[in-house]
């Protein structure tokens, strides 16, 4: 007997995946019939996440349905305190909004039916090699797809909050203020060390939170890297677990951080003038020299709780076990960007 | 004993499982991801070995010369409770005790600085996180050009 496909680290066999997923889709699909879930595949998923690709057939009144899917499971603890159900009910949310996203289609929130928190999404034709956007050819695709990334901002930033009111209230004179109390929280619980220059690095921030122009969904992640592309067009923007309410700036200045930033084929000034011609709302030069600011220290506080994840044992993830190496150029990055 | 100190074994640890198992693991694989970052930390271990208390050595001289500065500025500075640090930290060696303390008392003095003052102190905790960080960032060795794909 040949042994069984090994889902990748966890020891649980892709067979059984499947079997479970079937369970799961018959569960939450009642009225279907034959469904069968076709060539599931492990596909990278990040840092936190294990992902797989799967083709969902299955038998409807009118005739079968082909779905394709991806299907992103926790794997244990990570960078980020991650909440899978907000992050569906975002998807869910934008639906038919205009912004570039997958369709959510289901959620296991507790695991319970396939074995880790699980989201299952429409899987949507693209790559999202961030390396090939940064490299210096080809120049004009890599350039308008940077501005289709400014475009797919400006959709993002005016797409419309009322449905989104379980991500809590935020007010254009406290988001920045509720951003820092979050992260802080983070870094304070976190640390493994006092690490006096983050702490001062708050405290700098803190008197100098500005008011937003609007409250808008902020992605929270936006960069190189976290979206699809084919051609020169953006086909869906990924990775929405740090979604909020907040100030468009801190995605723009989120986009431009130096590890993946476009800047070598569109400038930040280039860019901000084509998110203001394609709708978005005003960025404001202090608003977001703040922001990047303030991105360095979130790198800095996502970095320590990925070492604390691996150094607490919570996660078996080696690339995680000297983060804090990536902290430091963010301090530095931060040092060297504030104001005399 | 003293040798194989830890460049030799650290750094010697990270070119035999990049020469001898590394080639074994096909590309992408969950298995290859982990030992290029495991080759990868101990890499960086050993360029840091050598020079690692000098650098805390540094580090503590200079943080104990600014706290000494910036107290001098301060009326009656009285620090307020110093909780201790969240983790585990790394345990053994005075001068990580000492670099720990002192950490603690700089962020302790600085929650305690007066508006009125904030012009004055704030540059010499800047460029004192800023070499501290420099510091640090010496002892990162450069990163391993990436090997091109090549067809299968």
């Amino acid at each position: 007997m040949k042994p069984a496909l090994k889902a990748p680290g966890d020891g649980r066999s892709l067979t059984e995946l499947v079997e479970r997923l079937h369970a799961f889709l018959t569960a939450q699909v009642p009225e279907a019939t034959d469904i069968r879930i076709d060539t599931l595949t492990p596909v990278s998923g990040g840092n936190a996440r294990k992902a797989y690709a799967f083709d969902l057939v299955m038998g409807e009144k009118d005739g079968h349905i082909d779905i394709p899917c991806i299907m992103l499971m926790q794997a244990g603890a990570g960078q980020l305190e991650s909440d899978l159900d907000a992050e569906f009910q975002v998807l869910s949310a934008l639906e038919g909004s205009g912004v570039p996203a997958p369709r959510a289609l289901w959620i296991d929130t507790d695991g319970s039916g396939l074995g880790a928190p699980t989201v299952i999404m429409e899987r949507v034709p693209g790559e999202t090699d961030f390396l090939a956007l940064r490299a210096p050819e080809p120049a004009d695709r890599n350039k308008a797809i940077a501005l289709a990334f400014a475009d797919a901002a400006a959709r993002l930033h005016t797409a419309p909050i009322d449905r989104l009111g379980f991500l809590g209230s935020a007010t254009r004179d406290t988001t920045a203020a509720r951003q820092l109390a979050i992260w802080e929280a983070q870094f304070l619980k976190h640390r493994m060390e006092p690490h006096p220059a983050i702490a001062f690095a708050f405290q700098w921030l803190k008197t100098h939170a500005p008011v937003a122009e609007r409250i808008s969904l902020v992605h929270g992640d936006y960069r190189l890297g976290n979206f699809l592309f084919e051609g020169e067009r953006i086909t869906a923007l990924l990775d929405w677990e740090m979604a909020h309410l907040g100030d468009p700036a801190e995605d723009i200045a989120w986009a431009y951080r130096r590890l993946w930033t476009p800047e070598m084929h569109v400038p930040i000034e280039d860019f901000v003038e084509r998110y203001h011609a394609a709708g978005g709302p005003t960025i404001r030069p202090e608003n977001l020299l703040f922001y990047r600011l303030f991105g360095e220290i979130k790198h800095a506080v996502i970095s320590l709780t990925a070492a604390r994840s691996f150094a607490d044992g919570r996660t078996r993830n080696l690339r995680l076990a000297d983060r804090m190496t990536l902290a430091l150029p963010c301090i530095k990055q931060f040092l060297d960007w504030l104001p005399a | 004993m003293i040798y194989p100190d830890d460049k030799q074994l650290l750094g010697g640890i990270a070119d035999a499982l990049k020469d001898t198992v590394l080639p074994d693991l096909a590309r992408g694989s969950a298995a290859r991801k982990q030992l290029q970052a495991a080759i990868e930390t101990l890499r960086r271990m050993a360029f840091a070995a050598p020079e690692r208390d000098a650098a805390l050595a540094a580090d503590v001289a200079d943080m104990e010369g600014v706290i000494a500065r910036v107290e001098a500025l301060l009326p009656r500075h009285s620090p307020p409770p110093s909780l201790p640090p969240q983790g585990g930290g790394m345990g053994g060696g005075e001068i990580i005790q000492q670099h720990l303390a002192l950490q603690q008392q700089l962020a302790d003095l600085q929650a305690a600085v007066p508006e009125n003052l904030t012009a004055q102190v704030t540059p010499l905790l800047t460029q004192l996180y800023a070499r501290m960080t420099d510091r640090a960032l010496a002892l990162i060795p450069p990163p391993i050009p990436r090997t091109p794909r090549t067809p299968a």
